[in-house]
């Protein structure tokens, strides 16, 4: 349930992008009615989307891999498990891609990409806020 | 990886669904405000 944790910690601070002139969105894969669901579960209420042909994953070269999902460290451990016949439950392909944050400002500008490296490595909130921090356009007052 | 122009581009073009499955193009999260693009790993 790490995904469902990760969004239920942004949508405690969906308001502190909003803040800062950003607009969180969270995007996911798989079939569209999983969405309603998951809102329900992370009371996550801001912009919900999924990418059911995981062309953004692909495009951002987000990792999709047995390594990455058990982290190099219980990689033997993982690979022992499976041997001894223990496969997590649901586990299917789409499952084994790994996430990533990509913050871009409305110049294009990239302001902050982070690349899961295995289950668990989520971006953490307080880079991505501070990313929101740095102004693109001399409009915004300092806070 | 970095990302530049072209990937980002790229980035853009691509389709995401909501809740209705209505389809979005990437590119638009970002035209009027700063998009954070969480992309988490499954909804499981």
């Amino acid at each position: 349930m790490l995904c469902r944790q990760q969004v239920a910690e942004l949508a405690k601070q969906d308001d502190a992008f909003t803040q800062r002139n950003a607009r969180l969105v969270v995007i996911g894969n798989g079939a569209p009615d999983v969405l309603k669901p998951f809102r329900k579960a992370t009371g996550y209420s801001g912009l919900l989307y999924t990418d059911p042909t995981l062309g953004v994953y692909k495009t951002l070269s987000l990792k999709k891999s047995v390594g990455s999902l058990f982290g190099m460290q219980s990689f033997k451990q993982g690979v022992r498990s499976l041997k001894e016949g223990f496969v997590p439950g649901g586990i299917q392909g789409n499952a084994l891609q790994q996430g990533g944050a990509l913050i871009v400002g409305t110049d294009d500008t990239v302001h902050y990409f982070h690349r899961n490296r295995e289950a668990g490595d989520h971006p953490p909130i307080e880079d991505m806020l501070a990313a929101c921090e740095t102004s693109d356009i001399l409009l915004s007052s300092p806070v | 990886m970095e990302i530049n122009n072209s990937v980002l581009q790229e980035l853009g073009e691509q389709v995401v669904l909501d809740e209705e499955g209505n389809s979005r193009k990437v590119s638009l999260f970002w035209q009027m405000e700063r998009a954070v693009l969480v992309f988490v790993r499954h909804f499981g």
